[in-house]
């Protein structure tokens, strides 16, 4: 059982640069090979993903935090709004807390969801990107 | 080439994009490039233990394609949301193919908006890995 006092509950802030190295990475292992994002500091839809696992502790250690194991947790949805713009060697700095914690019955058993909502803001201060992400825990 | 507001309708469909076969060591590969290590994704017999019958690709990567699909077509930059459900499991050794359908084309807030909805499917099996919706902002011929 995840503990639904956790809702609510919001972790440490974390920052994140983003370094043209990591990002070459990540296009590679993606297999984004439109040149655009080569050849100028534009980064794809789902870059934040990085800032989101290598800016703090990572989504295992606000797990640990609320008793609940990696390897039983599945990714549901996952939602982005793009308020403005971001860039290669932009510092975004993300706040995440608990905006739902709910079961449901399904044919597998009881099935918990968590749902993450983030807020980045960029190094002036802007709001840059809303992360919602949902997860669903595996008894 | 850009893609004009105008140029786009209702109905109209995005070029689709097609990946795969996934490799084992793409799974990989996305665990390092992305840092999520859940070894759910590359470690078989962690798999196994929590009823997998091997290591299943993250969703995040499939995303990702899809994410590609849309910015191949739309531009980079032109994302304002995007918003994916993850419906199946993607295994090694399997192709996906990424389509979009545009839904609904709007001015809105100083802005020329078009909508679409996207699924990505298994190729060989037709299995819905994903679904979700998009809206991206294009410029006027107008400027």
């Amino acid at each position: 059982m995840v503990d639904p006092s956790h809702k609510g509950k919001e972790f440490a802030p974390y920052s994140y640069t983003i370094e043209p190295g990591k990002v070459r990475e990540f296009l590679l292992a993606v297999g984004e090979d439109n040149p655009v994002y080569r050849d100028s500091t534009l980064l794809p839809p789902t870059f934040s993903t990085l800032a989101a696992f290598w800016g703090g502790a990572g989504l295992e250690a606000s797990l640990n935090e609320i008793d609940v194991e990696i390897s039983r947790v599945l990714h549901s949805e996952q939602e982005y709004i793009y308020h403005a713009p971001v860039k290669v060697g932009d510092t975004i700095t993300g706040t995440t807390r608990i905006a739902d914690i709910y079961a449901r019955e399904a044919s597998a058993g009881s099935l918990e969801f968590i749902e993450f909502v983030t807020d980045y803001v960029n190094q002036d201060g802007d709001l840059v990107i809303t992360d919602r992400s949902l997860v669903i825990v595996r008894e | 080439m850009t893609l004009y507001f105008e140029d786009v309708s209702v109905g109209d469909e995005l070029p689709e994009l097609e990946k795969g076969p996934l490799q084992e060591v793409d799974l990989v590969r996305y665990a390092g490039a992305s840092g999520d290590f859940n070894p759910i994704h590359t470690v078989p017999r962690v798999a196994q233990s929590v009823g997998l019958d091997t290591t299943i690709a993250h969703g995040m990567m499939i995303m990702a394609y899809a994410g590609k699909m849309i910015t191949d077509w739309a531009g980079a930059g032109t994302l304002r949301q995007f918003k994916t459900r993850f419906s199946g499991m993607t295994k090694p050794g399997e192709s996906v193919v990424c389509r979009a359908k545009v839904s609904k084309v709007i001015e809105e807030g100083g802005e020329a908006l078009v909508m679409g909805r996207l699924t990505v499917k298994g190729k060989n099996d037709d299995s819905l890995k994903l679904k979700g919706d998009f809206t991206v902002a294009l410029p006027r011929k107008s400027g």
